[in-house]
C-alpha cells in the first residue's frame, strides 16, 4: 500500500466480469424456460399453491414458453397441455425484455462501478458530452 | 462511486474455515451438507470490532454525499435487519446497525463493526422487501463471520484518499465542460478519471474472497428463509446483477476498443511514461491543483493498459451473478426444497404497501431520484433540459430533503455557473443539515477561500475534522488553508501526520501543499 505502482501491479487482478454461459440453445424468441436447473423440477398448481408433480430434469421439456409470471417470481408454463407453475430456482429461464438502463449521475461520479456484492449502473449510458 | 473487491486470497480462505468451522464448508463457501445457519459458530465477543465503529462511520461519511439523514428510512431498514436476526443466537456484543449511503449506485456492503451500508440506488431498484432482505442478510453474514480483514480501516482510508482524488478529477472535468472549455482532451480526461476511479475502487478497497462471498450468500439465504421472506428473492437480485454485468462487459469491450484506438494515435512515451502521467495527475489533484487536460488524457492509457488489458476473471471477488444464482439454486434444492411458495413483502414505498411510512419514504426517495436525474443533466446536457432540471431540483431541495447533502450538492453543481449565490446557498443549507458530506464541506471551503474568507473556511474545516474522525482525506485541504492563512507552522506540523498513513500520494500532496515538495 505504498504507492500507485502497487495499484498497477494489483490492477492485473481487476476484471470486468464476463456474462456466464447460460446454456441457452433455444432458437425460439420470447420469454422462455430454457431447461431444468436442478436435478428435479417441481410443478405447482398455482403460484402460491401446492406441489402436484415432480419431473426429472432429463424429462423436463426444454425451450418452453413462459405464459405468466407471479409476484413471487413463480413461472407459468405448459407441460403436456396442462398449465403449471414452476419455482424459478429450479429452471434456467430467459426473458426477452430487458430492464431499461438507468442513466444517472456522472457529475456525481457515482454510477459506473461495481460495488461490494453488486455491480454499478450506467455502463451503457451516454458518456458526458457525447453527441 | 465507491468501493470494493478483493483478490482471491488464501488468507481469506483460512479465515473462513477458522471462523465458520473447518471441514464443514465446501471450497466455494457453501456448507458441504445441511444449512449454514445450523452450523453457525459466531464469535464469542464482537467488542473488538465494535470499538472501530466511529472510525468506520467517519470513513464511510467521506464517501460521496455520505449517509441519508432519515430516521424513517433507517428505522425501516433496521427493522428488516432485526427480522432477519430474530432467533439467531449471537453474543450481546454483536450490535449491527444500518446506514443508507446517498449514492445512485446499486450497492451493499458491511464495515467490520457490523454496520450494513445500503445505497439509495439499491433501494430504488429492488422490487420487494424480500430482495432487500437478501442483500442485508448477505452483508450481515459477513459481519457475523467477521470476514473483514484487520487492516480494513487502513485500506479504506487509502481508498478514500486516492479514490477521492479521482472523483475530484471528474468534478474538475465537469467544471471545464460547464465553463465552455470542453475539448476532446477534457472528454477523454473525464473518461480517464472515471476508469481510474473504477480501477482504484476495485483494487484498493478492502476485499473478500469468493469463498467468503459464497458463504455470505448461503447464510444470507438461511436468514431470509428463517425470517419468512420469499426464497425466490435472491434469484431476482441475481437477475438484476446479471444484467448489469452484461452491460458492464459490453461497456468494457467498447472502452477497450476506444483505448486501443487512442493508443494508435498516441505519439509515444511508453507505458511507464503513462504511469508517470497518471501519478503526476494524482499528485496535482491531491495537492488541490487542477490537472491539465493532457495529464488527464495520459492516464487513460495507464488505466487501460494496467487494468482492462490485464483482466483476470478468477481475481474478481464474486462469481458472475449467473453462477451465484446456480449455486443458490443448488443450495435451495438441497436444503429448502420442501418449503412452499411465499408471498413477497412489498417495500413500504410500493403501490400496494399499507405502511404508515409510505408517504414520507415516497417523498424522500422521489426527491433523490429527481436529484439523480438533474445530476445526469449536469453531466450531460443531452440527458434532459434546463427547465426540467430546475423543476427536479426545486422538488429535490424541498422537505423532507431540503438539507440533505446529496440533493443540495446536485443543486450546487447545477447552479455553479448559472447562479453562484444559489449554488452557495445550497451548500450552506447542506452544511447546516444533519449529515453534511465532505464534498459539501470541500466545495464550500473552496468558495470561502476564493473570496479570502479564511475564518469561515477554517470554521468549516474544524467541523469537518470532528465529523469525519480526523480523516486523512482532509489533510491536503487543511494544509492548504493554513498556508493561505499564513499559519505556516500549523501547515508544516500536519505533514508528519500525513506520513503516518503510509500513503505516498498523500504524503507527497501534503509536502507539496506545505511548500516542502
Amino acid at each position: 500500500m505504498k504507492s500507485v505502482f502497487v495499484l498497477i501491479v494489483m490492477g492485473a487482478m481487476f476484471a470486468v466480469p464476463a456474462a456466464a454461459a447460460t446454456g441457452d440453445t433455444c432458437s425460439a424468441s420470447g420469454d422462455l424456460v430454457i431447461s431444468a436447473r436442478t436435478p428435479q423440477v417441481d410443478l405447482y398448481d398455482a403460484a402460491g399453491g401446492k406441489r402436484v408433480q415432480t419431473m426429472d430434469a432429463a424429462k423436463f421439456p426444454a425451450c418452453t414458453p413462459i405464459t405468466g409470471r407471479a409476484p413471487n417470481m413463480m413461472l407459468q408454463i405448459s407441460v403436456s397441455g396442462t398449465k403449471y407453475w414452476v419455482p424459478p430456482y429450479m429452471v434456467k429461464y430467459r426473458f426477452a425484455g430487458k430492464l431499461p438502463a438507468v442513466c444517472r449521475n456522472l457529475a456525481m461520479g457515482s454510477n459506473t462501478e461495481k460495488v461490494g456484492a453488486t455491480r454499478g449502473l450506467g455502463e451503457g449510458c451516454p458518456k458526458p458530452g457525447a453527441k | 462511486m465507491r468501493k470494493l473487491v478483493a483478490p482471491l486470497s488464501l488468507t481469506a480462505l483460512l479465515m473462513l474455515s477458522s471462523s465458520a468451522g473447518a471441514g464443514l464448508f465446501d471450497s466455494n463457501g457453501y456448507p458441504s451438507k445441511g444449512r449454514a445457519i445450523d452450523q453457525l459458530k459466531p464469535a464469542a465477543d464482537y467488542n473488538d470490532v465494535l470499538k472501530g465503529r466511529p472510525l468506520a462511520l467517519g470513513i464511510m461519511r467521506t464517501r460521496g454525499q455520505g449517509f441519508v439523514p432519515s430516521r424513517e428510512l433507517h428505522d425501516y431498514a433496521h427493522g428488516v435487519m432485526m427480522r432477519l436476526l430474530a432467533g439467531v443466537k449471537l453474543p450481546p456484543s454483536f450490535q449491527p446497525d444500518v446506514h443508507i449511503l446517498a449514492t445512485p449506485e446499486f450497492a451493499g456492503e458491511c464495515t467490520p463493526d457490523g454496520t450494513l451500508i445500503i445505497s439509495v440506488g439499491l433501494l430504488e431498484q429492488l422490487e420487494t422487501e424480500d430482495e432487500l432482505a437478501f442483500v442485508m442478510g448477505h452483508e450481515l453474514a459477513h459481519a457475523i463471520y467477521r470476514h473483514q480483514t484487520p487492516n480494513w480501516a487502513k485500506k479504506a482510508q487509502y481508498f478514500a484518499v486516492v479514490h477521492g482524488s479521482a472523483a475530484d478529477a471528474v468534478a474538475v472535468g465537469a467544471q471545464a465542460m460547464l465553463g465552455g472549455q470542453a475539448g476532446n482532451n477534457v472528454l477523454r480526461g473525464l473518461d480517464v478519471a472515471r476508469h481510474l476511479a473504477k480501477l482504484s475502487a476495485n483494487v484498493l478497497m478492502p476485499q473478500m474472497s469468493k469463498a467468503q462471498e459464497d458463504a455470505a450468500d448461503a447464510l444470507g439465504f438461511d436468514l431470509l428463509v428463517k425470517a419468512g421472506y420469499d426464497p425466490q428473492a435472491p434469484l431476482a437480485v441475481m437477475d438484476k446483477l446479471a444484467q448489469q454485468e452484461a452491460e458492464a462487459a459490453a461497456a468494457a469491450a467498447a472502452a477497450k476498443a476506444a483505448a486501443q484506438k487512442d493508443k494508435g494515435n498516441d505519439s509515444g512515451g511508453g507505458f511507464m511514461n503513462k504511469v508517470g502521467g497518471g501519478l503526476s495527475m494524482l499528485g496535482t489533484i491531491a495537492a488541490g491543483g487542477r490537472p491539465s487536460t493532457d495529464q488527464m488524457a495520459d492516464i487513460a492509457i495507464f488505466a487501460f493498459d494496467s487494468a482492462v488489458d490485464s483482466m483476470a476473471d478468477d481475481a474478481t471477488t464474486h462469481h458472475p451473478a449467473t453462477e451465484r444464482a446456480d449455486m443458490l439454486s443448488t443450495y435451495y434444492f438441497a436444503a429448502y426444497r420442501d418449503n412452499g411458495p411465499v408471498a413477497p413483502t412489498p417495500l413500504p414505498w410500493a403501490a400496494e404497501s399499507k405502511s404508515p411510512l409510505k408517504p414520507h419514504l415516497i417523498a424522500l426517495l422521489s426527491h433523490y431520484t429527481d436529484a439523480e436525474n438533474a445530476s445526469a443533466f449536469v453531466a450531460d446536457a443531452h440527458q434532459g433540459n434546463a427547465a426540467q432540471a430546475q423543476a427536479q431540483l426545486a422538488r429535490a431541495t424541498a422537505a423532507p430533503t431540503s438539507d440533505h447533502a446529496y440533493t443540495d450538492f446536485v443543486a450546487a453543481e447545477y447552479y455553479d455557473t448559472r447562479n453562484p449565490k444559489q449554488s452557495e446557498a445550497a451548500l450552506v443549507r447542506a452544511a447546516a443539515g444533519p449529515e453534511p458530506s465532505w464534498e459539501v464541506y470541500s466545495k464550500l471551503t473552496d468558495i470561502y477561500i476564493a473570496r479570502h474568507d479564511y475564518p469561515h473556511a477554517q470554521a468549516l474545516m474544524d467541523q469537518a475534522v470532528v465529523r469525519f474522525e480526523d480523516s486523512p482525506v482532509l489533510l491536503p485541504k487543511r494544509i492548504q488553508l493554513y498556508v493561505l492563512e499564513g499559519r505556516d507552522g500549523d501547515a508544516k506540523a500536519l505533514v508528519p501526520k500525513c506520513k503516518t498513513y503510509d500513503i505516498d500520494e498523500l504524503t507527497d500532496a501534503c509536502k507539496k501543499t506545505a511548500g516542502q515538495g
